[in-house]
């Protein structure tokens, strides 16, 4: 008997954690990779998964949530400090976050830099706004606009012949970079890669929102690193340069009073806090900064300067870091909001699922036997002379006056036997051995030569096999005893031949009795008129 | 008959080779049960646990046939004890080694299995089976009758139903060869309501049972679409420079795509006779599923017949360009439509004989002679032609092959053609000419919309998903109605 296949309880946690995209990232490879692998398995595994963590309380009907413990579950059977490839994926992703912030965080410091000192002194307030507060407020008020599910507007399309003309000479480079490439790697490996991608592509695109959730995640990282080094640019300019600050325009529309209320609309946040004085020129200091082109500083005043620069730290601080602070915390929120709303109700968790959900049903057996091999012992005609008295037994439930006559006749015409004395045998064992006796003392002091009539599709059980040797230890060593052998009855009175294979099997189980003077008759059926 | 024993219990009886080791490997699901042509080949008891997640559920007993009835019976004649007549007669200290089989037999009776009784409803009723008979009437257990016509003539059924009315809790005819998913569930039914303890326990099991085999159904429809989706998407690509390398590149890149449908099919049966517990390639396929998928037989038989592929592939286009109808608020008055069903009809009529569809670049670079540096060449693609009958063919032979792992009993060892469940002419005229137009449209639906996933089409996921889904659901039903009867009650 086969002990039951042990399964070890896994150590789920039916409240396992969000999902994060490491997360999502090994379920899908799991659930790809495990389509090829043995499903019985599988099965069991994740059926005996399943019912722990219904044992816990996990909530069956949530696809998310068990999946989710599920990940977990096969992380614990990963091997230990290795990491699994969403892991890698998301370490690598943030290794991309890091440098890419650190790379945004310099061009943000350099372009800030590079604005405040290229044109010298005096630095040019409002454009100078423009470029380093202006640009990356209107790209934070831009994901703000992708954030809240809008739509980017078109972009304007090339001419159709300009279009034609480009994708003509794409063609034909495409073409001749895919022979090199199908020649360098072959075919076969080409098409997997390409199908490999498709692969890919097709486990996106039903993600498109949490794709473009964490790719707007990554940009706007990789924005507040812009931004932050703009400030910290600005913050170091203020303290390390004596710069003069003013502002210029050549539009007769920008007086000084429009400057002053735009200066007052963009401070107004800090000033709320800090108070009306702080962190902008006054409005006479605005009026006295005003310089033109080609003129060149004269008698700019210097404490204007510095409130204009004061301006510029406190702009780029309220709405160039916090804008953009404010945009990477609600990205966030959405992506992971994204994650959350993930209902794995697609078709290709539909396996694991089910593997989950349905019983696991096994039939085994405790122990199966080889076949007994029979040893095929063919026995020899029966040749010996017939003998004295010939006694036929019959069983008692196929007694008919015709059966035995025609029984008779057969075994007297087709084996020259004739049977002096037909009887009938019971079945059961002791009106048997009361026949035996009686046949017994009809034995005494001849040679008994006697028939028993058997159906041979009957298989020769152990019973009818006692009797034999019954019959051998009753009768003498001089009896003959005879199996007499026919087939199904077709009717009264008649009798199809046994079939071989049913000869076969009586061959050898009276052979197996070990009695040479036991031996089997077929009696063919007899002649239809 | 109260049935003892905690979970249902059945032992399987009868004289030797009545067929009971084949009644318990086709409810069992094992063909690696050792059945032979000759009596003897069970000599000891041996236990089948049905576990449901690791929970035993049922117990099936494979038991040696009676060796010694008429003494067997004498022997519980004559007792008198109180104790339970089966038990008495194993723990007998000298029946062991007098009887071997027949306290294997009645060791499960003594425990308070119940019997299922297994005679040859090819053969007249004889005494040793009235003995038989008496003997488990004698046990006092529930009794179950099966008629297990092993021939399939079952000429003596009336014979032995007159003989075992009385005595048995409930009779029926099973053949371990021939019996469907549906036989099996209807006998567990019919054992379910001899021991009313056994009740709920039995419904428990035959409901798990069914779902088991829907979940199988569904990973079948679901293999199915695996398979079709990998043979649709193979491309195999040849690069050519000149004209004589064009016909070379065209002929190995079909050759390709056959082997590539060939090997696919292979695996794709290797997974299906797994999914229904075969262990051996151990039976003979009907003609058409034996023979090369690209035979002309197997063209001229299987697939949608062509006016039925013409018919759904018009349908198909038909309902792919209507879109355009519906956006232009149908004042086109349906001409995309129209239009989009006589392309893809005549499309279907045109190609339908083909199998594979070679593909050449739209801008072709003939080389430049330049010495050292090649330049052009072109390359010919070959994958699967959508509008082909193969797709057909293929969906045909792939339901034929599970429909014959389904029903091909797993106590059968001869080899032969499976039954084919309540299937009208299959090998004439396949499988998809059978189903309803609906049920047709939405199988070649799902099909159209792997060839343009694979054309690089754009398609939505939703549509892509809702086609997926209609073709696993309409397979599903399609073998549930064929295999389950009804089972899935």
């Amino acid at each position: 008997m086969n002990p039951p296949m042990a399964t070890p309880a896994p150590a789920t946690s039916a409240t396992a954690s969000l999902w994060d995209l490491a997360s999502l990232v090994d379920l899908e490879i799991a659930v790809t990779q495990e389509k090829s692998l043995d499903d019985a398995d599988l099965k069991h595994r994740d059926r005996a998964f399943f019912k722990h963590y219904r044992g816990q309380g996990g909530p069956t009907a949530s696809r998310s949530r068990a999946f989710r413990a599920w990940v977990e579950d096969r992380r614990r059977e990963a091997i230990k400090d290795i990491p699994t490839p969403g892991q890698e994926a998301e370490a690598w992703l943030g290794w991309i976050k890091s440098l890419g912030a650190m790379a945004t965080f310099l061009l943000g410091a350099t372009w800030a830099w590079g604005a405040l000192t290229l044109h010298g002194s005096p630095v040019n307030v409002l454009t100078f706004w423009f470029l380093t507060v202006g640009i990356p407020l209107a790209l934070t008020l831009l994901g703000f606009h992708l954030l809240l599910g809008r739509r980017l507007p078109h972009a304007p399309q090339p001419p159709l012949l300009l279009k034609r003309l480009l994708a003509k000479l794409l063609v034909s480079g495409v073409l001749r970079t895919e022979h090199l490439l199908t020649e360098r790697i072959g075919s076969e490996r080409e098409l997997s890669l390409r199908a490999r991608a498709a692969e890919l592509r097709a486990r996106f695109s039903d993600r498109h929102g949490l794709v473009s959730a964490r790719l707007a995640n990554t940009l706007h990282v990789l924005g507040l690193g812009m931004v932050l080094g703009i400030f910290a640019a600005l913050f170091a300019f203020k303290g390390f340069s004596n710069q003069d600050y003013g502002w210029q325009s050549d539009a007769a529309c920008v007086t000084a009073a429009r400057v002053d209320g735009f200066v007052s609309i963009i401070s107004l946040p800090w000033t709320c806090v800090l108070g009306s004085d702080v962190g902008h020129p006054t409005t006479r200091e605005i009026a006295s900064t005003r310089f033109f082109r080609n003129e060149g500083v004269r008698g700019m005043n210097h404490a204007a300067s510095i409130n204009w620069s004061s301006f510029l730290v406190f702009s780029s601080l309220c709405w160039g870091v916090l804008p953009r602070v404010i945009l990477l915390l609600a990205g966030r929120a959405a992506a992971r909001r994204q994650l959350r709303a993930e209902d794995f109700s697609q078709h290709r968790f539909d396996a694991l699922w089910r593997r989950m959900t349905m019983p696991d049903i096994s039939i085994e057996s405790s122990g199966a036997e080889e076949p007994q091999s029979i040893s095929a012992a063919v026995m020899e005609p029966d040749q010996s002379p017939a003998q004295g008295s010939g006694v036929l037994l019959m069983p008692q439930e196929l007694w008919s006056d015709k059966l035995r006559q025609n029984v008779t006749n057969r075994l007297e015409i087709q084996h020259g036997r004739s049977s002096r004395e037909v009887r009938s045998m019971p079945s059961l064992p002791a009106p048997r051995a009361a026949l035996l006796d009686e046949l017994a003392s009809l034995a005494l002091g001849e040679r008994m030569d006697l028939h028993i009539l058997q159906e041979s599709f009957m298989p020769p059980v152990r019973e009818f096999r006692s009797f034999l040797t019954d019959c051998r230890a009753r009768l003498g060593a001089r009896a003959s005893l005879r199996v007499v052998l026919i087939g199904a009855r077709t009717g009264d009175g008649t009798w199809a031949a046994p079939s071989g294979q049913d000869r076969s099997v009586w061959l050898d189980r009276i052979a197996a009795i070990g009695d040479p003077r036991i031996s089997i008759l077929i009696l063919e059926p007899p002649a239809t008129p | 008959m109260d049935g003892k024993a905690t979970i249902p219990t059945f032992a399987v009886v009868g004289q030797p080779n009545e067929g009971k080791t084949s009644v318990i490997a086709t409810l069992a699901e094992d063909d690696r049960a050792p059945i032979g042509p000759r009596p003897g080949t069970t000599r000891r008891l041996v236990r089948y646990p049905v576990r449901v997640d690791d929970d035993e559920v049922m117990v099936l007993f494979d038991t040696p046939g009676f060796e010694s009835p008429g003494a067997c019976l004498e022997w519980l004649q004559a007792y008198r004890g109180d104790a339970n007549a089966a038990f008495a007669f194993v723990s007998h200290p000298t029946h062991r080694e007098r009887y071997p089989e027949e306290c294997e037999i009645l060791q499960p009776l003594a425990h308070g299995a119940a019997v299922i009784y297994v005679v040859d409803g090819d053969r007249e009723p004889r005494d040793p089976d009235r003995q038989e008979a008496e003997i488990l009437r004698l046990c006092g257990v529930a009794r179950i009758g099966i008629i297990n016509s092993k021939a399939g003539r079952g000429r003596y059924v009336p014979a032995w139903t007159r003989l075992m009315l009385k005595d048995f809790n409930t009779l029926r005819e099973f053949n371990a060869c021939k019996a469907v998913f549906a036989d099996r569930i209807e006998l567990l039914q019919a054992a379910a309501s001899v021991v009313p303890n056994w009740k709920d326990s039995m419904r428990m099991t035959v409901s798990a049972l069914s779902r088991g085999w829907e979940e199988r159904l569904e990973n079948s429809a679901e293999l199915m679409l695996d398979a079709m989706e990998l043979i649709i998407k193979f491309r195999s690509k040849e690069h050519f420079d000149s004209d004589a390398g064009r016909v070379r590149a065209k002929a190995k890149a079909k050759l390709a795509v056959e082997a590539k449908v060939r090997a696919t099919e292979q695996a794709f049966r290797g997974k299906v006779r797994k999914l229904f517990r075969h262990h051996d390639d151990h039976w003979d396929l009907p003609p058409n599923l034996e023979a090369d998928i690209f035979s002309a037989d197997v063209w001229r038989l299987l697939g949608l017949s062509k006016v039925n592929l013409v018919i759904t592939a018009a349908l198909t286009g038909a309902s792919l360009t209507a879109l355009i109808d519906y956006l232009l608020g149908g004042s086109s008055l349906g001409l995309f439509a129209l239009a989009g069903g006589v392309a893809f009809g005549i499309g279907a009529w045109v190609s339908a004989d083909h199998a594979v569809r070679f593909k050449l670049p739209l801008l072709q670079l003939w080389p430049l002679r330049v010495p050292g540096v090649p330049l052009g060449g072109t390359y010919v693609e070959a994958g699967i032609e959508s509008h082909s009958k193969l797709p057909g063919i293929l969906l045909d032979r792939m339901l034929l092959f599970i429909l014959s792992a389904a029903s091909w009993a797993h106590g059968r060892r001869d080899d032969g053609n499976p039954q084919l469940a309540n299937l009208p002419g299959p090998e004439a005229h396949g499988i998809l000419n059978s189903l309803d137009k609906d049920d047709r449209l939405k199988v070649m639906a799902a099909v159209e919309v792997l060839h343009r996933l694979a054309e690089g089409k754009p398609l939505s996921a939703t549509h892509v998903d809702t086609a997926e889904n209609e073709f696993r659901n309409t397979i599903t039903r399609f073998l549930k109605s064929r295999t389950m009867g009804n089972a899935d009650g």
